[in-house]
């Protein structure tokens, strides 16, 4: 966290609204990101990233000055996406279309593999995680928490994390896929 | 799975495993092409699931923090005064009381104490204070206000009519608006609205002309501060006292710490809901710029003008806010040492 924000986190904590506002402008897509992965749906990703903020806003008492606010405010989203995506009324949807079409926009690990075939087998594969599965994924491989920060953010121990990673990661449809693709490919 | 180390892969992957099982896994990583290309495989899970957009619909992140904003409550630590304001607090009133003991002391009982002054014999509207004021502006022209505006608030009869013509300055604005009365009542017309707003403008273009008057208003004497608070509403008398004590202390800075933040968290406390109400609030920010040009919130304030601005105009679609907004935020981004260009670049995009 650099002087700017923890000023901002300062001037927040003391009530102004206008600099909590600029933390969240700078925090907005990564907290979308982690809701959207997890609740797979425009609308709740929105309502869970808007909650997220205001359970910030709401505890930046207890927040310790000086340390990253991003994965804090995460982590509060990524509870929040569980409890929504365990609701009754939530329902899963599947993302709009096109919503493969698009590259991220810096070259990730695989970013030169990942044409918008193999990202809605991605999406395809996610979408049949368990929920608990995906997010403890998305929390790890997104947002990089520590399992004991997942464990803490989520209220489970950090062996139920280290084992619903590792299902998690199997994504057999996606593996699959991949692996017929590289035979092809040889 | 016998003989392989799938199950354990995946914490060697995030390095989760104790010194001696990392050492096991390692060791038949080095043997096992089969466990290692697994390893890949997870390695590749990661990646492809970061790889993948979070994209939203066009405009959503545009949109978004303001409609955080807006869901916002005070915050509980912020409602509660620091502990500091109590202290300053005792010793405003220490300082009011004082003045107000010596004054009735000296009463030679030709002249009544000012709290029982009639309503019927009330000062005239050229007060001493202001009177006073005026002949410190730099341009007395320019601070006089104009001679139709009405007082916004009624004044109690217990206690004089609070003068027209009043300095422009952190005492004045909160008594105005802070009120719930000022907040709740039947809903003023339109024109009274704009007409509001205009008073305000008007009366930011004169704090700004005054600004170094003001300041030397804050030296004024004890008796000038008990004819503010006899004359004043519950909370221009606050500020009233605030002010004498800092001349009775001596300190001028102190005083005005308080006003200004106590007019900050007010302004920043507002939730506007109506065009008018977000082209009243820009100008009250305008006029809290005014009051202390050079002053360490100014900065902020101008962007807040901005802001608001903007917020009247998406609430309104008025091309006249349209124009305000832009000028306001030509006006900052051409400003020399303006701390926020960057941010006023992006209420403009």
């Amino acid at each position: 966290m650099g002087p700017d924000e923890s000023f901002l986190i300062a001037r927040a904590r003391r009530g102004d609204a206008s600099a909590f506002e600029a933390i969240v402008e700078l925090h907005q897509r990564r907290v979308y990101g982690v809701a959207l992965r997890i609740v797979r749906n425009h609308g709740a990703a929105d309502d869970v990233a808007q909650e997220a903020f205001l359970r910030a806003w709401r505890s930046l008492d207890r927040f310790e000055l000086g340390r990253p606010f991003g994965p804090w405010v995460c982590r509060i989203a990524a509870n929040l996406a569980v409890n929504h995506v365990r609701s009754p009324r939530a329902r899963e949807e599947g993302l709009p279309e096109g919503y493969g079409e698009t590259r991220a926009s810096g070259p990730g690990p695989l970013g030169t593999l990942l044409d918008a075939e193999a990202t809605r087998v991605l999406d395809a594969a996610m979408a049949e995680l368990p929920r608990e599965q995906r997010a403890v994924l998305v929390m790890r491989a997104v947002e990089e928490m520590s399992y004991a920060e997942i464990a803490e953010a989520l209220g489970i121990s950090p062996g139920t994390v280290m084992s619903r990673l590792y299902r998690a990661r199997e994504l057999r449809p996606y593996l699959g896929r991949s692996a017929e693709r590289r035979k092809a490919g040889a | 799975m016998s003989g392989h180390e799938h199950e354990r892969l995946s914490a060697y992957l995030d390095d989760a495993l104790a010194a001696d099982e990392r050492a096991q896994v390692a060791a038949h990583l080095d043997a096992c092409g089969e466990c290692a290309a697994r390893l890949a495989e997870l390695a590749a899970v990661d990646g492809a699931v970061a790889s993948v957009p979070s994209e939203a619909p066009p405009g959503y992140f545009e949109a978004f923090p303001s409609r955080v904003r807006a869901r916002l409550e005070p915050r509980a630590s912020a409602r509660r005064l620091p502990v500091w304001t109590w202290a300053a607090a005792a010793a405003l009133l220490l300082a009011v009381v004082a003045p107000l003991t010596l004054l009735r002391q000296s009463d030679d009982g030709s002249r009544a104490p000012a709290r029982e002054i009639p309503a019927a014999a009330a000062a005239p509207e050229s007060a001493k204070p202001q009177a006073r004021f005026e002949a410190q502006a730099p341009e007395p022209a320019r601070a006089e206000p104009k001679a139709d505006t009405p007082p916004r608030r009624p004044v109690p009869a217990r206690v004089s009519p609070v003068p027209q013509k009043r300095e422009p300055g952190f005492a004045s604005a909160p008594a105005e608006v802070d009120a719930p009365a000022a907040r709740e009542p039947a809903a003023p017309t339109a024109a009274a609205r704009e007409e509001e707003v205009a008073a305000l403008a008007d009366r930011a273009a004169m704090a700004e002309a005054v600004a170094s008057g003001a300041r030397n208003q804050a030296k004024a004497s004890g008796e000038a501060a008990h004819d503010a608070v006899a004359q004043s509403t519950p909370d221009e008398a606050r500020l009233a006292r605030g002010r004498a004590a800092g001349s009775a202390a001596g300190a001028m800075a102190a005083p005005k710490l308080v006003t200004a933040e106590a007019e900050w968290q007010r302004l920043d406390a507002a939730r506007p809901r109506t065009p008018a109400e977000w082209r009243r609030l820009r100008e009250e920010w305008r006029l809290f710029v005014a009051r202390d040009p050079a002053g360490p919130q100014a900065d902020e304030a101008r962007v807040r003008v901005i802001e608001a601005g903007r917020e009247a105009w998406r609430a309104g679609s008025d091309p006249a806010d349209e124009a305000r907004f832009r000028q306001d935020a030509a006006d900052y981004l051409e400003r020399e040492g303006a701390l926020q260009k960057e941010r006023v670049r992006g209420l403009v995009r």
